[in-house]
């Protein structure tokens, strides 16, 4: 194994198995996840250099990661027929009765990337408000006004969704 | 475990992955010592990352991804984010696809890249900026080709290249080691257009579509072996059980001034 190859799969042993993770609870198919690990671990590849601050190398894997799955969801109309109804809660108390899968979904036809980004880390990652301004920048009180708006428009997209 | 706790998750992962200072790696480490939670989310953490290096190890993951990674950089072409003109592109395409839907029900497509209702067709965006579709099949070097897929039922798509060196280049799936889950429908274009380079002569682009998932190094292995029995990029055929593979042969010219 060449320098660069070890350089490579040190950084795999560090960073791998947080990319593999966000990728599968956004993807639920760990052959998916799988292909994007691949693809975001070679983009940290290409990028591990130009990252200047390597103490925010966190939340650069779970922004990375995010919006590539974001990108394969987009493109793969497949994930939504994955989606099993027994999985779907109810309208109601949003944050105990959905389900990750459900979440995403719903979270995902939502066109507000900043609404996506609250929905994603609050309800998948469980992360409070303090962690999320940590990976996304949004206040605690911007958080909250999203996540108030993804809850409003709840109706409307299961009604869109028919569920 | 943030509620009266000086480390959060992200604080937590970042000594996990070993991204933090020497001084909050100590604190982190001190901390642990005195708190059951945190230090069971960085044992969880660990076990679980443990678990997955045996199972998804770096040497089967990712070190395979080198010839398909070195040949996809090294290669004549280029791949290109999406463009402008890809936009552009795509107004015509209505226009197009429309026509095409047309021409469909009044009477069959008689094309070698369409087979039933799958296969691959060409637009080319030449050095005056202008889209077309190249009838003749003939490129010159810095055209930028896009690709459309038309496909229903046989999503896994694979889109390589194949000059007459024998150089495979993988154009999708993107730096993966399996196919590219393609949206059913009719003239969808790819999401990168291809910027063709210096390289003049015969070139093959090859479209494999498939009912189940395809491995890149499968294809690439059927037709690196093909190629050196015959020498000749034309005749190269993909086999398996409900594949299609869709040949697209066309010839590069040096760019005219």
């Amino acid at each position: 194994m060449n320098s660069s190859n070890t350089a490579a799969k040190t950084l795999y042993e560090q960073y791998g198995f947080l990319i593999y993770r966000t990728c599968l609870r956004i993807l639920c198919s760990e052959h998916d996840a799988k292909d994007a690990l691949q693809t975001v671990f070679c983009k940290l590849l290409e990028q591990y250099d130009s990252i200047r601050d390597k103490e925010r190398m966190v939340p650069w894997i779970f922004n990375a990661a995010k919006n590539h799955c974001y990108n394969v969801i987009r493109f793969n109309k497949k994930f939504l027929d994955k989606i099993e109804s027994d999985e779907i809660g109810t309208t109601d108390g949003a944050d105990e009765k959905i389900s990750a899968r459900e979440i995403i979904r719903i979270a995902f036809k939502n066109t507000d990337a900043k609404i996506r980004d609250a929905v994603y880390y609050t309800y998948v990652e469980q992360f409070d408000q303090k962690e999320i301004q940590k990976l996304t920048g949004q206040s605690p009180a911007t958080i909250r006004r999203n996540l108030k708006r993804f809850k409003d428009s709840l109706p409307a997209i299961r009604k869109r969704l028919e569920l | 475990m943030t509620n009266g706790h000086v480390f959060d998750k992200i604080d937590l992962m970042e000594y996990v992955t070993n991204s933090c200072d020497d001084k909050k790696r100590t604190a982190i480490e001190l901390h642990c010592r005195q708190c059951p939670q945190c230090a069971r989310f960085c044992r969880e953490y660990a076990r679980e990352n443990d678990g997955f290096l045996n199972a998804l190890p770096f040497e089967s993951t990712i070190a395979g991804l080198g010839t398909i990674q070195e040949s996809t950089t090294v290669l004549r072409f280029r791949k290109h984010g999406r463009k402008p003109w890809l936009f552009a592109l795509a107004a015509s395409l209505i226009l197009t696809v429309a026509t095409f839907r047309v021409l469909q029900t009044s009477s069959p497509v008689v094309s070698n890249q369409i087979k039933g209702e799958t296969g691959i067709t060409v637009y080319v965006q030449n050095n005056a900026g202008h889209v077309e579709k190249r009838d003749n099949k003939v490129f010159f070097t810095h055209e930028k080709i896009q690709f459309l897929y038309t496909c229903a039922g046989y999503n896994n798509l694979i889109l390589l290249g194949m000059d007459t060196s024998g150089t495979v280049t993988i154009y999708y799936p993107v730096m993966q080691d399996s196919s590219y889950t393609a949206e059913s429908g009719a003239a969808i274009p790819l999401p990168n257009s291809i910027l063709l380079d210096d390289y003049v002569g015969p070139e093959l682009f090859l479209a494999v579509f498939s009912k189940a998932r395809l491995k890149v190094s499968d294809i690439q292995n059927q037709c690196i072996s093909h190629y050196k029995q015959t020498h000749d990029i034309a005749s190269i055929k993909i086999s398996g059980e409900n594949t299609i593979f869709c040949p697209y042969l066309c010839t590069v010219h040096r760019k005219t001034q």
